[in-house]
């Protein structure tokens, strides 16, 4: 009995968007720290086409084809796949379009607003993830 | 001269329509169409939310507001009708305890 | 998947602003010195800041792509500022050159300021930063709870 199958795509989905935006995290931060820097250009990670990508390649999948047992009730699955799980963003340059005199190309105020957009995303999946694991827990337990 | 009854006129028949006949039937059919379409229904409303999930993940869709909405909605209607089949195992339980 | 390089290098950007703030600092006291031990009037210092990757072998490895663009501040050096003092009409003064004029350092205090302000905003931005990081580290120990 495959037992990750009570894991759906979308946990799998959340772990991964969750892992990105930590990785995101890591470029932002860098970009901050180094905003009088001369010379250096901002860098971001792009996912989210990848993602997009990843979940359509795999949309019509459907878990049972016919249920086991008659009495049994057909239930369908909700798409994407483990094309989901080799997506890692690629990381791309940000540049300011006036950059400074000394050749740094960051403007913070950019580089603030992608941090608090990252971390809400990033707080966002976590509590999803969350409510599948109660949910799951609930459906195990039988009652809440 | 043609005397139809007081239903026909109001229109009351297409509001309710007959149920008599599920009703003669036996009730276990009808419970268990019931549960079926809970079930089916639940789980569209999962999957619905599943999707709305993958859209804000990806960045399709940016309204937080309703995927967290629609989050909540999946997880209290699975919790209701997990509380349903509790309660009608209850009421089945009980019922086989009866004395004859 | 680690927080602990991104508050790394968050921090590395705290030590040099804050290097930097103590340059400024050095430069608008002395804004009037004319004699300092290497003698001629204070020369305005300044910091010059470099990216350096991050070393951390075990990060790259593991993360590829992201952990080679990652990039901590350091100092590299403290430059002395090569423009020619300014030169103050002031014939009574001990230090003043045969035609009275007197080097006073090349420190002008308006821009001092103005690098003062973004030293201390770069700074919250990195404070922030390390904040966000943490609190991002402190949620990820909520799943499952």
């Amino acid at each position: 009995m495959q037992i990750e199958g009570i894991f759906s795509n979308t946990v799998e989905l959340l772990g991964k968007s969750i892992d990105l935006r930590a990785k995101n995290q890591n470029l932002i931060a860098s970009n901050v720290a180094n905003a009088e820097t001369p010379n250096f250009v901002p860098k971001s990670l792009d996912f989210e086409q990848e993602l997009q990508g990843a979940l359509k390649s795999r949309q019509s999948g459907q878990r049972h084809s016919s249920p086991p047992n008659a009495r049994h009730i057909p239930i369908r699955g909700a798409g994407g796949g483990s094309a989901v799980k080799s997506v890692s963003g690629t990381v791309i340059e940000t540049p300011a379009k006036t950059p400074g005199k000394d050749g740094n190309a960051v403007e913070i105020e950019n580089e603030m607003g992608r941090m608090a957009e990252n971390q809400i995303m990033f707080n966002a999946s976590v509590q999803m993830l969350n409510k599948k694991f109660e949910g799951l827990r609930a459906a195990i337990r039988g009652t809440l | 001269m043609v005397i139809s009854g007081i239903e026909s006129g109001i229109g009351m028949a297409k509001a309710f329509p007959e149920t008599n006949k599920v009703s003669a039937s036996s009730t276990a059919d009808g419970a268990g169409k019931f549960f079926s379409e809970l079930v089916s229904k639940v789980n569209d409303i999962q999957v619905q939310s599943d999707k709305s999930i993958q859209g804000l993940a990806s960045g399709e869709n940016k309204n937080l507001h309703e995927v967290m909405i629609e989050v909540e909605k999946a997880s209290i209607s699975f919790q209701f009708m997990s509380q349903v089949r509790n309660k009608a195992l209850e009421a089945y339980q009980e019922v086989m305890r009866m004395q004859v | 998947m680690d927080f602990f390089s991104s508050m790394n290098v968050s921090s590395s950007a705290l030590s040099a602003e804050r290097t930097r703030m103590n340059l400024i600092s050095s430069n608008l006291a002395n804004a009037n010195a004319t004699r300092t031990p290497e003698g001629g009037p204070y020369k305005r210092k300044d910091a010059v800041f470099a990216a350096t990757p991050v070393e951390n072998s075990f990060n790259r490895v593991l993360d590829g792509a992201t952990a080679k663009q990652v990039r901590k501040v350091d100092v590299s050096e403290i430059v002395e500022d090569q423009n020619p003092p300014r030169l103050q009409y002031d014939p009574g003064h001990p230090d003043a050159n045969p035609q009275g004029y007197v080097a006073m350092p090349n420190v002008n205090v308006v821009e001092e300021m103005t690098d003062m302000i973004s030293a201390s905003r770069s700074y919250e931005a990195n404070v922030t930063a390390v904040q966000a990081a943490k609190a991002m580290a402190m949620k990820t120990l909520e799943i499952g709870k």
